[in-house]
């Protein structure tokens, strides 16, 4: 085992300096002068002078790659214009939310997606088949902002009046009453600016909600979070769904399940404990594996619910033309796809000891 | 026959929702190209001024369900722009950038999953490393990079899909050359001196069709849904142009008011990347023998 994680770990070196090359072309590769491309309406002789100085474009570009790497390394992924603050507390700021978004759109996903594909898999070739498959062949289809404006129109608009009511933007209410558990608990003084773990875990709302044992703010927190979830689970959904059923379906075609059913076993430990568990093992690949449409899913969910996440600070980026904040944190979500593919490869050979041979 | 042609007349052909969704697919394809002869009006004039009593958002007007005018069967956008002929538009840059992406990139993909495969060694390596980085990034992240550098803009949006998509194919077409560059009529070609590019070219290539068609199908849902997302967030086709992605961004502000202008191109995309991946499927299915045991 330790021997396949450190191949699988060696294999993931060229592919994060590739992500650092491709991160570090792409603020050199904008067309033109980089500076009237950068600073635009504000670039004049002396303040490219000062910005060409600063951002070291005068050296040559195997000097500039090195300085990116060594800033890298240092954890320095430049300031941001807009904000005039370090890219990496901005980033790491927006993560809770997203993180938090992409927790809640994994559950559900898991949660309706794995008794659909089960469902669809027990009543094969039958209407409740069909119209599962149905709804997950259209739910791989609808774009997810579209989606996203529908439920926010069905949920925010036309049942705005219903107990279903839900939220359609933001993550809290605004002015709802939020205090971060660790001055609830008297750890740092709330004047304290110093960017720690305990500020970041703040950020989870939910988990603060529940450290501060403040249940109103928690009810805020979740409704705010279902429609964005749904949202950007969808997909996952889908895909789950779909993998549980064929997994499930070539599971129960195997001999043991027939010997199961020959020792007199109830259907529901045939299919449950012994077809479902086996046929679990490709879907918990694709749960990882499809933290990649979530988090592309995240960016759009962001911008139809204006959630305050890295996706929307990586749009917001673009349009204010602030290739720091777009350029570091593209890299640093590539790179968390690629430790989150390192984690689901490692715990599928876990799972499974047959992929280490391979 | 051989086991494609067997496969397709089996498993494709005979399912009714597969040839329900390649119908709806080639109506889609019909109405792209003969966009200008089915739209009832210039999807980029605006209508105000021009109609009177015709007012910005104004909804749908179906004869059928007892409205006299039946000119805007969609409505009107915020503009005073007729939707219906905005969607059909939209089909073309939709089907149009979507399936010239694709077929860049199964052509640059194909291309360097060919040579990798058949060159082995460091090039193999080396291509195997390049596609690696770019399938570390989420496909819709890497087109977003892309388009941030190089600017938004139609032929910007076709290279990013692009870029984004060619390892898949690159992928493919590796992994079908590397079965088939030790087999037997291969090394029979190269006994009789047939040259490399011709054995990669002529004697491999045509094994990879039937996995990259398959792989494109799907591929081709993506890049339309990509291509709305782009245009959604604002880095894809730019105004006046009728893109759907773009159109439902536009009346995303208005949804409470004028929920139709949102609905229409939506329903627009949803229909065909919904046609496409049942296609696409059916195909993947089609080739899978395992499907045949079921």
């Amino acid at each position: 085992m330790n021997q396949f994680v450190i191949r699988r770990l060696i294999t993931t070196i060229p592919v994060l300096f590739g992500i650092l090359v491709l991160t570090f072309v792409l603020l050199r590769a904008i067309p033109g002068d980089p500076c009237r491309a950068i600073v635009a309406e504000r670039a004049t002789e002396e303040v490219c002078d000062q910005f060409i100085e600063s951002s070291g474009l005068n050296k040559s570009i195997p000097e500039q790659f090195l300085d990116y790497l060594n800033q890298v390394a240092r954890g320095d992924l430049g300031t941001s214009f807009r904000h005039n603050r370090p890219v990496v507390d901005l980033f790491f700021e927006r993560l809770p939310t997203t993180i938090e978004l992409g927790i809640v759109a994994s559950v559900f996903a898991v949660v309706v997606g794995t008794p659909l594909g089960i469902i669809a898999a027990r009543r094969r070739a039958t209407l409740v088949d069909f119209g599962s498959m149905s709804v997950a062949a259209v739910g791989v289809s609808t774009p997810v902002f579209l989606l996203g404006l529908l439920l926010a129109y069905c949920f925010g608009v036309l049942l705005s009046d219903t107990p279903f009511a839900l939220p359609p933007s933001g993550r809290l209410t605004p002015g709802a009453f939020y205090e971060p558990f660790y001055v609830a608990w008297g750890l740092i003084p709330p004047k304290g600016e110093a960017f720690g773990f305990l500020v970041f875990l703040s950020r989870f709302h939910i988990l603060n909600a529940v450290l501060t044992v403040n249940p109103d703010l928690m009810t805020d927190a979740i409704r705010h979070l279902i429609l964005p979830a749904v949202t950007a689970g969808t997909i996952p959904l889908a895909i789950i769904s779909r993998i549980m059923r064929s997994s499930l379906l070539d599971v129960l075609s195997q001999d043991y399940i027939l010997t199961a059913r020959s020792k007199g076993l109830s259907e529901f430990t045939v299919v449950v404990g012994h077809g479902v568990r086996n046929a679990m093992l490709p879907v918990t690949t694709v749960i990882g594996l499809s933290f990649g449409s979530l988090l592309s899913g995240a960016i759009l969910t962001e911008t139809v619910f204006g959630l305050p996440g890295v996706g929307q600070l990586v749009v917001e980026g673009i349009f204010a033309r602030d290739y720091p904040v777009v350029q570091g944190s593209i890299m640093l979500l590539a790179f968390s796809f690629v430790f989150v593919n390192f984690v689901v490869d490692v715990s599928y050979a876990y799972l499974d000891p047959r992929v280490k041979l391979q | 026959m051989t086991n494609f042609s067997r496969g397709l007349s089996k498993n494709f052909l005979r399912r009714p929702l597969i040839l329900f969704s390649g119908m709806a697919l080639l109506i889609l394809i019909f109405v792209a190209v003969f966009a200008p002869l089915i739209s009832t009006h210039d999807p980029l004039s605006s209508m105000i001024g021009i109609e009177p009593g015709h007012l910005p958002g104004k909804p749908p007007c179906i004869p059928i369900l007892g409205c006299e005018d039946s000119l805007h069967l969609m409505g009107l956008d915020l503009n005073g722009r007729d939707i219906f002929s905005r969607v059909i538009y939209g089909a073309r840059i939709s089907l149009g950038v979507g399936t010239a992406s694709i077929v860049f990139a199964t052509l640059a993909g194909g291309f360097t999953g060919l040579v990798s495969g058949y060159a082995g060694g460091w090039t193999d390596n080396i291509l195997m490393r390049i596609t690696d980085v770019i399938l570390a990034f989420p496909q819709l992240l890497l087109a977003i990079s892309f388009v941030t550098v190089f600017g938004p803009g139609l032929q910007n949006v076709l290279l990013a899909i692009s870029l984004a998509s060619f390892p898949f194919y690159a992928r493919l077409a590796r992994a079908t050359v590397l079965a088939t560059k030790n087999t037997e009529y291969i090394m029979a070609a190269r006994a009789i001196g047939a040259g490399p590019f011709r054995i990669m070219f002529v004697q491999i290539m045509p094994h990879t069709f039937p996995t990259i068609i398959v792989q494109a199908t799907l591929g081709l849902g993506i890049a339309i849904l990509d291509i709305a997302a782009l245009s959604f967030l604002g880095l894809g086709i730019q105004p006046p142009a009728a893109e759907w992605g773009r159109m439902l961004s536009e009346g995303r502000a208005y949804m409470s008011t004028s929920p139709h202008i949102v609905f229409y191109p939506g329903i627009a995309i949803t229909i065909t990347v919904l046609a496409i991946n049942i296609l696409g499927n059916g195909l993947r299915d089609a080739l899978d023998p395992r499907l045949n045991s079921y």
